[in-house]
């Protein structure tokens, strides 16, 4: 299971060299990972349509950047996702908050933004991937490299 | 650019200048005044956010007088230029162009 610790060092090893956050519920407690003095550079941004203008202009100069944000600001941020992903061709990868998704299999949250979050990262034509409890390090690793190595975008879902 | 952005230059300090041309309205829409036209205040808005180096010219002299000052040394810095409304201009040059442009100023071979 991943946590701050494991994913900072995880980013790290991938050769990470910024993440650009807007914390949600879960991930919010990896602020203390996150922005110590070993992990990648940290830039908190305002908005999530902001987030993809700082990641892409991080990889127009050469850097690394990965996003971390909740799926409820992506669905806010699709023009900022289309016009740099998709015009500008830029490779960008986000980790992505999945809110309620366990409640909502369950049948226990009448939330619907885990009911939209696939179809529309779907429809936005953009690689996407869950990763659940059991998830680990390894597994974002091997995505990570694999969208590094394919020079494509990637969404990874952090089911909540 | 959304206002948060100056928030975002404020709390990660960088090496980056912020030209703000405001000729007060939509140009490629057809002239509606932009939201706040001639009433905002950008210059105490970035200063605000935690922006130190800010400078408002509203005259071309002014703005000759001082560039040099205003653009030298580190940023961020903010410039807020108030500008007449014209139309008819051209198109900026194509993203993609600007991209290349900007990669190959960097150096950015990747």
């Amino acid at each position: 299971m991943l946590d701050g610790d494991s994913l900072r060092d995880t980013l790290l090893d991938c050769g990470v060299t910024h993440i650009v956050w807007i914390p949600d519920g879960s991930t919010g407690a990896w602020d203390t990972a996150l922005s110590s003095p070993s992990a990648p550079t940290l830039i908190r941004v305002c908005r999530e349509g902001e987030a993809f203008a700082v990641a892409a202009g991080l990889l127009l100069g050469g850097k690394k950047p990965v996003i971390i944000m909740q799926c409820t600001g992506l669905f806010e941020a699709g023009d900022s996702l289309r016009s740099f992903i998709h015009d500008l061709q830029l490779p960008i990868f986000a980790l992505v908050g999945l809110r309620n998704y366990y409640a909502y299999g369950k049948g226990q949250s009448r939330d619907s933004a885990p009911r939209f979050a696939a179809s529309i990262v779907r429809a936005w034509q953009v690689p996407f991937v869950i990763f659940e409890k059991s998830s680990a390090r390894e597994d974002l690793a091997q995505v990570y490299t694999r969208a590094v190595e394919q020079k494509r975008p990637q969404v990874v879902f952090l089911a909540e | 650019m959304n206002l948060g952005t100056l928030v975002t230059i404020g709390s990660n300090p960088a090496n980056l200048f912020v030209v703000v041309l405001d000729n007060g309205i939509y140009e490629i829409t057809g002239g509606q005044p932009t939201a706040g036209s001639g009433r905002v205040d950008y210059a105490g808005l970035a200063r605000a956010a935690g922006i130190e180096r800010v400078y408002a010219f509203d005259a071309p002299t002014d703005w000759r007088n001082a560039a040099a000052e205003a653009l030298a040394g580190s940023g961020p810095a903010f410039i807020w230029l108030k500008v007449e409304a014209r139309f008819g201009q051209k198109a900026p040059r194509p993203m993609a162009d600007q991209i290349r442009r900007l990669r190959q100023a960097l150096q950015v071979k990747n």
